[in-house]
């Protein structure tokens, strides 16, 4: 007896013998983080106080885009807009990539709005956590600062710029998640 | 009687009263509610320890003690099985949080949110979504939830699982894990240390931390290590081949894995290793400032 196949049938048994997930190439992880980092964001609606929400989520929301900004620029402008130390005259100011230059004035002002944010909130946080916290902004400061002046000299230098916008976002992480901290933590 | 005799009978009873008198000051907890298997738990809970256990039951209970005079919101069980649930505790003073504690059965499919200040969380055999948040706590997740974020700001998180998403970051925590197929640990100043299991995809960073690696690689892996200035010892097996592609600022990079050496950076300074891999040997790229990058092998 010959076993009738139906066009149905057929379609589950190919979509059944599809691998369950296929991952992107690695190159695209960086674009396709940026992407979704809004959906980290979604955490902030638990958050009672609908400005704290309404201020992460701006930021989030602005952190995403000027890194997605920062790397598409730095992988679509050429190798670097601003003279390379071989092509700077004598004398002259070391300074950033175009793109990062963008890209900074965004994080300024999320890490702006994110510090008034903790500013007004200081008092309801434990001594400890206050401490905590700025020990790491700290720490996420120097970072920066030494990154940042090493791409000045190579603004070139794609793995500083990485290097630098990473720097960024996890001192963006983590004031965000300190305004997120409960009262009398 | 001798004198230290006397001094010991005086000294046990002045425990008993002690203790006596903590007892007192606390208050019992006991709830039960019948749910959905994916039950969806919120928990603000500002008491020492928090042990979220997942069971083979469709109910939550809740038992523990809390400092007297704490604000409990624990909602009344319905006469249905409840879909979401909201549980609030809040003890009176921060000295009298480390009074209390609480555990918390749910059924394994749950999904839950717990908020904590300096509690130390235990949450095991959860298969359902965990998301864990404390201050000055330390998180450990036994078992492997499905969906898995786990924050602390100084405390150490600890993961014994593979769940098949995670993410940890802490500030100054130090991070514990064992593999899992989409993994993201950061951390600015703790240490991540990732052993004993396998990945898929992976991304570790750290600012001054350092990241030990020596997770077996599934087919196709992509792993993606980065640090200021924290060292980084990547170990790697050598049967899977995978492609590396490492590059510091100004540290060194030691291969041990393969022979192949690294080749110093422009103007003496910093170095980059790339090794090419088999065709489904994964990926590894690592990234570092000024932390020297080992890699070794496994």
């Amino acid at each position: 007896m010959t076993e009738h196949i139906s066009p149905d049938d057929r379609l589950n048994e190919l979509t059944a013998a599809l691998p369950r997930e296929v991952a992107p190439p690695p190159d695209l992880w960086t674009d396709i983080r940026a992407e979704l980092a809004p959906r980290s964001a979604r955490t902030i609606q638990w958050n009672t106080r609908w400005r704290l929400a309404a201020a992460g989520l701006l930021v989030a929301a602005s952190s995403s885009i000027l890194t997605l900004f920062a790397v598409r620029a730095r992988e679509h402008a050429p190798s670097s807009v601003a003279a390379t130390p071989k092509d700077t005259a004598p004398g002259a100011e070391p300074r950033l990539p175009a793109h990062m230059v963008v890209a900074e004035r965004g994080y300024a002002r999320s890490i702006d709005a994110l510090w008034r944010t903790l500013d007004e909130r200081r008092d309801s946080l434990a001594p400890s956590t206050v401490a905590t916290v700025e020990r790491s902004l700290r720490i996420a400061d120097s970072a920066i600062a030494e990154a940042r002046s090493a791409l000045e000299h190579d603004p070139s230098n794609r793995v500083l710029a990485e290097l630098l916008v990473s720097n960024y976002e996890r001192k963006i992480d983590l004031l965000r998640r300190a305004t997120e901290l409960a009262p009398r933590t | 009687m001798t004198l230290a005799r006397v001094h010991r009978i005086v000294t046990a009873l002045v425990a008993a009263v002690a203790s006596a008198t903590t007892l007192h000051a606390q208050q019992k907890v006991h709830t039960a509610y019948a749910t959905t298997p994916e039950v969806s738990v919120r928990l603000f809970a500002s008491v020492g320890t928090v042990q979220v256990i997942g069971w083979d039951k469709d109910s939550v209970v809740v038992n523990g003690v809390v400092a007297s005079g704490s604000q409990v919101s624990l909602g009344t069980p319905g006469i249905g099985p409840t879909r979401g649930l909201k549980l609030f505790i809040e003890s009176p003073t921060e000295q009298a949080v480390r009074e209390g504690s609480l555990t918390v059965r749910v059924p394994r499919g749950a999904r839950v949110w717990l908020k904590t200040g300096s509690s130390d969380v235990t949450a095991s055999e959860v298969t359902g979504g965990l998301d864990l948040n404390v201050v000055g706590g330390s998180i450990t997740v036994h078992g492997s939830p499905r969906e898995l974020r786990a924050e602390s700001m100084d405390g150490a998180v600890t993961i014994d699982g593979a769940p098949s998403w995670m993410r940890v970051k802490t500030a100054t925590g130090d991070i514990a894990l064992r593999g899992g197929e989409d993994i993201g640990a950061s951390t600015i100043s703790g240490t991540i240390d990732a052993r004993g299991g396998q990945v898929e995809r992976a991304k570790l960073e750290s600012t001054t931390g350092a990241i030990r690696f020596a997770l077996g690689l599934a087919r196709g892996a992509s792993v993606e290590m980065e640090t200021h200035s924290g060292p980084i010892d990547a170990q790697l097996s050598r049967k899977t081949q995978p492609e590396v592609d490492a590059a510091t600022v100004t540290a060194t990079i030691e291969n041990v894995w393969s022979k192949i050496q690294p080749t110093p950076g422009r103007e003496g300074r910093g170095m980059s290793l790339a090794i090419g891999g088999g065709q489904m040997g994964g990926r590894v790229v690592l990234r570092s400032f000024k932390g020297k990058i080992t890699l070794r092998g496994m």
